[in-house]
């Protein structure tokens, strides 16, 4: 059989770093990058008589990434001990939730790559009518808190392995997806959702490479149009969103490979090796798990009734896809660009507030050419300074009501495109001068005088009369002759849209006179 | 209800506890006891009743998320049977 007669099938159990400044269980720091060490506690450490005590933030943003997620949240949810033995896990048990998590049932939707390939993957088909493509949906089966652990290095030169508790009680959510998920792009793209979807709440930084967000994949594969799973398998070593999409890539053809020649595929973890770009059997044994999970003693339940739930759900933010789906209804963007602005929070604001401020100064008119102007330089001119310097758009020198001016006077065509360009540059290195000022200065504004810009070109189509008989005889490439004497005997930058068409009125009433 | 050896062996693994073989005898004898004893609630139909994960009748206790750094390296290093004034030292844990 082909590759193609295959389906894969993935789930992904991602843990995502939640944002507060302590631990989920004690008062020492949660910054990314001090010291070894120097950021632990007595509860952290797991010392003997030590009592955790819940950090309530993390809590609330779990709820809220629950909410935000379509999730059902558990009335009632309370801790329970995972044990295990490792030296980077102090107390021998990792506080978690079993069977009563925090939240459950979510699902997240991404862009439907191809029709539904099996009977089992027909729910939750929900077209957006602003996005062409069908959505699907990737179901959570569960969104639980946790601690984190610590860091072990292991040095070459060393009989001895290192451990650094900084990390160890740092707030973490487990995702659980359903095995819904059917080809490597789906989960990169599943990833990305949730990734953007935990900036929006801003209850992580979602950032893969400093561990902010992790992710383990199951993967299978089965004859398509089967609806049973094949043994599945493991990957673990995911360290950013390419490494997901290649290392399930990689697995699901070497599953298929298997398969094709016969051979069964064991269930077993395996670690992505991203430089040789193949999965690796994982070298510790494989010993069966028991975790003796227990509801922990130490903690409290945790209960959520309808008016705590109201407050989470008034906290959320308008979330990418409703942000979206307004930028294309409500400002009238084109269906490209509101997902471009929409990809950030932070950018997303910008626009809106930079759009107020050019409302503030049009009072009214064409408000979509005005969004189209202003999402135009966010789309050309902010994102690639932002991409280039690698700075948040929060600490950009043009602010939103800088960028007004500038939108303001491009749309009063009082500076061509390219000269708005250099205004922008301009504004990027010289912050305490508004656009308009930047443009005078620099000579930047051009003139739209109807008077002043015919008096020249009258006086051009005067002074070259033998040219104009040749363009007149047919050689319309010499308009262009005409345009650049205009510009250059103008004292200023006179707009080139009325200069080429003062142009044509003379030179055509030439013709008419001839 | 009776537990085994090979059950106490199997749970003494897990917590990694060595016993003796009087040990492990002795330790049988009184988890069955205790099982035992615990087996009585089986003579009641706790069907409906939901588990009970604390003794107290308290639910949500928390605290405001504020940092206090309340020991600092040298502290947390001065208990550890090994370690490089920055790292705990253990076990090398792989090969």
């Amino acid at each position: 059989m082909p590759y193609d007669a295959y389906e894969p099938v993935i789930g992904l159990e991602v843990h995502v770093q939640l944002d507060t400044e302590s631990k989920i269980f004690s008062p020492d720091s949660t910054a990314f990058g001090a010291d070894p060490n120097a950021q632990v506690d007595p509860v952290s450490l797991g010392h003997p008589g030590t009592l955790p005590v819940l950090n309530g933030r993390a809590v609330h943003h779990a709820l809220r990434l629950g909410v935000a997620t379509h999730a059902k949240i558990s009335r009632r949810s309370v801790f329970a001990r995972k044990h295990y033995f490792y030296p980077d896990l102090p107390k021998g048990y990792q506080i978690s939730q079993y069977d009563t998590p925090i939240c459950y049932d979510g699902y997240v939707e991404i862009e439907r790559e191809d029709a539904p390939s099996s009977p089992d993957e027909e729910a939750g088909d929900d077209a957006d009518p602003t996005r062409g493509a069908s959505l699907k949906r990737v179901g959570l089966t569960r969104i639980h808190l946790e601690e984190d652990a610590g860091k072990s290095i292991h040095p070459e030169a060393d009989a001895a392995s290192l451990i650094d508790y900084n990390r160890c009680g740092v707030p973490l959510v487990e995702i659980v997806t359903e095995p819904d998920l059917r080809s490597p792009h789906e989960a990169y793209q599943f990833l990305e959702k949730l990734r953007q979807i935990v900036r929006y709440l801003q209850v992580s930084d979602g950032n893969m490479e400093e561990g902010s967000l992790r992710c383990d994949a199951n993967v299978s594969v089965r004859p398509r149009g089967h609806s049973d799973f094949g043994t599945r398998t493991e990957l673990k070593n995911l360290n950013s969103m390419r490494h997901v999409e290649d290392a399930l890539a990689y697995e699901i053809t070497r599953q298929i490979a298997a398969r094709e020649r016969g051979a069964s595929v064991s269930q077993q973890t395996l670690l992505w090796d991203p430089d040789a770009g193949v999965t690796r059997p994982m070298r510790t044994k494989e010993e069966a798990h028991d975790y003796r999970y227990f509801p922990d003693p130490d903690l409290v339940p945790i209960t959520v009734d309808e008016d705590r739930l109201d407050a989470v759900r008034a906290s959320l933010p308008e979330m990418p896809d409703a942000r979206r789906r307004r930028f294309i209804e409500d400002v009238g963007l084109p269906p490209y660009d509101a997902g471009v602005l929409t990809e950030e929070r932070e950018v997303a604001d910008y626009f809106e507030e930079t759009l107020q401020q050019v409302f503030k100064r049009t009072k009214g008119g064409d408000t979509q050419a005005q969004a189209k102007a202003v999402s135009n330089h966010i789309m050309t001119d902010v994102l690639r300074v932002l991409n280039e310097d690698d700075r948040s758009v929060d600490d950009l020198p043009v602010t939103p009501e800088r960028l007004a001016q500038l939108v303001y006077l491009r749309l009063q065509d009082r500076v061509s495109s390219s000269a708005g360009q250099e205004v922008f540059e301009r504004m990027m290195e010289e912050p305490e001068k508004s656009a308009g000022k930047i443009a005078d200065e620099y000579d930047l504004i051009q003139v739209s005088d109807r008077d002043a810009i015919e008096s020249v070109v009258a006086s051009v189509v005067d002074e070259n009369e033998e040219k104009v008989r040749t363009y007149l005889d047919g050689k319309e490439g010499l308009l262009g002759f005409f345009i650049g004497q205009v510009m250059q005997r103008f004292d200023g930058s006179p707009n080139p849209k009325l200069v080429r068409e003062l142009l044509n009125e003379h030179l055509e009433r030439r013709r008419a006179e001839a | 209800m009776s537990v085994t050896r090979e059950e106490v062996r199997r749970i003494a693994d897990l917590a990694r506890l060595h016993f003796s073989d009087d040990e492990e005898e002795q330790m049988t004898d009184e988890l069955d006891d205790i099982v035992s004893y615990v087996d009585k609630l089986n003579e009641l139909d706790t069907s409906g009743v939901p588990p009970m994960s604390h003794v107290l009748d308290v639910t949500d206790v928390d605290r405001p998320d504020e940092v206090e750094a309340r020991i600092d390296r040298e502290q947390a290093l001065e208990n550890a049977p090994d370690a490089d004034g920055s790292y705990f030292r253990v076990p090398r844990v792989i090969e």
